[in-house]
């Protein structure tokens, strides 16, 4: 499924560690953190205390998100291939992948804020 | 306090980015730990001396300028952690002390062949005996194979009619032992003027004066170490063996590494070891080339030659052609700059890199196999005698060559058939 997603916006990489080692590990984790995220803004401080729970608190969160699931493409697929910089392939991957991250986190936001005090109204 | 808080927010998310950037996340391959430096334990040289060998050693031969050399030759190959060890052998091996230049004054000024008659299985017994733990075996012999002279005396037709048996199957014997041990040998043939009796297969006397004579110069050990020992002694000797033969211990190779851009034609295929996805395009007239990298560091220094390896691949497709276009050895590859990191480790650990074209492909799934079968040279048959009574039948041959030889072939050929065995598949 991710190797699809993947290589629908950036075409195929030659080298098969893309698509046996990269794309679905870093799909499933991008995803495992956008959840743990958004749970935390949501379901720990959404209903702990209203002290980060407003528009602009879930936009940083989000730019947050964002930044991780950047430089997590970038740094697993470095360390897959074994280059010592990324090249312009690991770019590619890595904005599908802020795309990505992206998706499940507003998703993630949806799908939590029922079950918060604070952040029941946040961002919608 | 927003602030202070705003800023350990940012602070957070800036050291998360970092540890990302600076961890290595993706689960790494066990790492290879560096192969170790081939080093040669200790080089013992073993001259035979029974009697049979005086006259390699009287007057002017062209065997005490070999011998000299090859062991003055080999005392400086390196890396050897100890000094090369001298050994004169016949029926008991007896250390030869005064090092190299005592022992080539020797070859010249003292009678050194003056041992009984030896039995060549009982000799590689001792002689690979010292083969062992990265060392290496060298033993100078005409290689005759006898039985003991009582047996002869008992019945003169026996080195006849038992040397394909008996002889054979015992030498058989100890090379199946020391292939079981994972060592290897390589026998390289010399010529050589003969002054003095010559011992016939009913050990009758007969003088020879400067009859040429074939003798031998067998080296035993682990592949690593031998291959290392070979190609060393091979660039330092300046006389150069008239044949050559190398039997080999090692493992069939089966693993290999499939390059995603060296040597690539074709667009749209994907390399995916041990398969090469998406072949559907290939047409004679547009055929997908894929390149192979394969260490055969541990095959008979023949068998890693370019020239044996294009005449001996086998390539078998099934209902597909599939052509090997190229050998490359690893320092021959050109453009290696622009390979990426994964590329350039299997180029690292390959020793040649085999191209191969695809220009039909009729299934959805084609199984490949690569094979490259064990072939020995056998070019100690034409030197192999049964009657060397008398001078034409003998000359340039040796008695009961061909057991000897046979005897050491069949303990090698026992087991792996093949020097090399690899599959792939080609999907469509």
């Amino acid at each position: 499924m991710f190797t699809a997603l993947y290589e629908l916006f950036i075409g195929k990489n030659p080298d098969p560690t893309y698509r046996n080692a990269v794309f679905t590990s870093v799909g499933t984790l991008t995803l495992l953190i956008m959840l743990v995220l958004a749970a935390l803004f949501y379901l720990l401080l959404g209903r702990w205390r209203a002290v980060f729970h407003r528009t602009s608190h879930w936009i940083l969160t989000l730019v947050i998100a964002l930044i991780i699931g950047f430089s997590l493409a970038i740094s697993y697929a470095k360390d897959a291939t074994g280059e010592p910089s990324a090249d312009s392939y690991m770019y590619g991957f890595a904005g599908v992948n802020l795309l990505w991250a992206l998706i499940v986190f507003v998703g993630a936001s949806a799908l939590f804020r029922r079950g918060s005090v604070y952040a029941r109204h946040t961002p919608f | 306090m927003i602030r202070t808080r705003f800023s350990l927010v940012l602070l957070l998310t800036f050291g998360a980015a970092w540890w990302f950037s600076g961890c290595n996340l993706a689960p790494q391959e066990e790492t290879p730990t560096a192969p170790k430096a081939d080093t040669i334990r200790q080089i013992n040289v073993f001259l035979e001396t029974s009697a049979s060998m005086n006259g390699y050693l009287r007057g002017s031969t062209e065997f005490k300028d070999i011998v000299s050399e090859l062991v003055t030759k080999a005392a400086q190959i390196e890396p050897v952690r100890q000094p090369l060890a001298l050994y004169t052998i016949d029926k008991d091996l007896k250390p030869y002390s005064g090092g190299v230049n005592a022992f080539n004054e020797g070859l010249a000024t003292t009678p050194l062949a003056t041992g009984k008659s030896s039995e060549l299985h009982r000799i590689f017994e001792q002689v690979g005996a010292k083969a062992r733990n990265g060392e290496v075996a060298l033993l100078i012999s005409d290689c005759v194979l006898s039985f003991p002279d009582a047996e002869i005396r008992k019945n003169p037709e026996i080195n006849r009619t038992d040397a394909s048996s008996v002889l054979k199957n015992a030498i058989n014997q100890q090379f199946a032992q020391l292939r079981k041990d994972t060592i290897s040998a390589s026998v390289y043939a010399f010529e050589s003027a003969f002054n003095g009796t010559y011992y016939d297969y009913q050990n009758k006397k007969q003088t020879l004066n400067g009859e040429k004579r074939p003798f031998y110069v067998w080296a035993i050990g682990k592949q690593r170490v031998l291959t290392l020992f070979n190609q060393q002694l091979q660039e330092r000797l300046n006389a150069k063996p008239e044949h050559r033969l190398d039997f080999g211990a090692g493992k069939t190779v089966t693993d290999y590494d499939l390059f995603f851009t060296l040597n690539r034609q074709g667009e749209n295929w994907e390399a995916d070891k041990p398969a090469i996805n998406n072949l559907k395009k290939v047409k004679p007239d547009a055929p997908a080339e894929f390149a192979i990298g394969v260490d055969l560091s541990g095959l008979p220094t023949y068998a890693q030659t370019e020239d044996f390896l294009t005449k001996n691949l086998v390539v078998s497709a099934g209902n597909a052609r599939v052509k090997l276009v190229k050998v490359e050895e690893r320092d021959d590859v050109k453009d290696t700059e622009r390979l990426k990191a994964n590329e350039s480790r299997m180029l690292s650990e390959s020793s040649h890199v085999l191209t191969f074209r695809v220009s039909q492909l009729f299934d959805a799934q084609t199984p490949v196999t690569i094979t490259l079968p064990v072939r020995y040279d056998t070019w100690y048959v034409g030197q192999s005698t049964m009657d060397d009574r008398t001078p034409e039948n003998r000359q340039g041959k040796t008695f009961a060559l061909e057991h000897l030889m046979n005897g050491v072939r069949e303990a090698y050929e026992t087991g792996a058939g093949s020097f090399l065995k690899l599959s792939i598949t080609l999907n469509q």
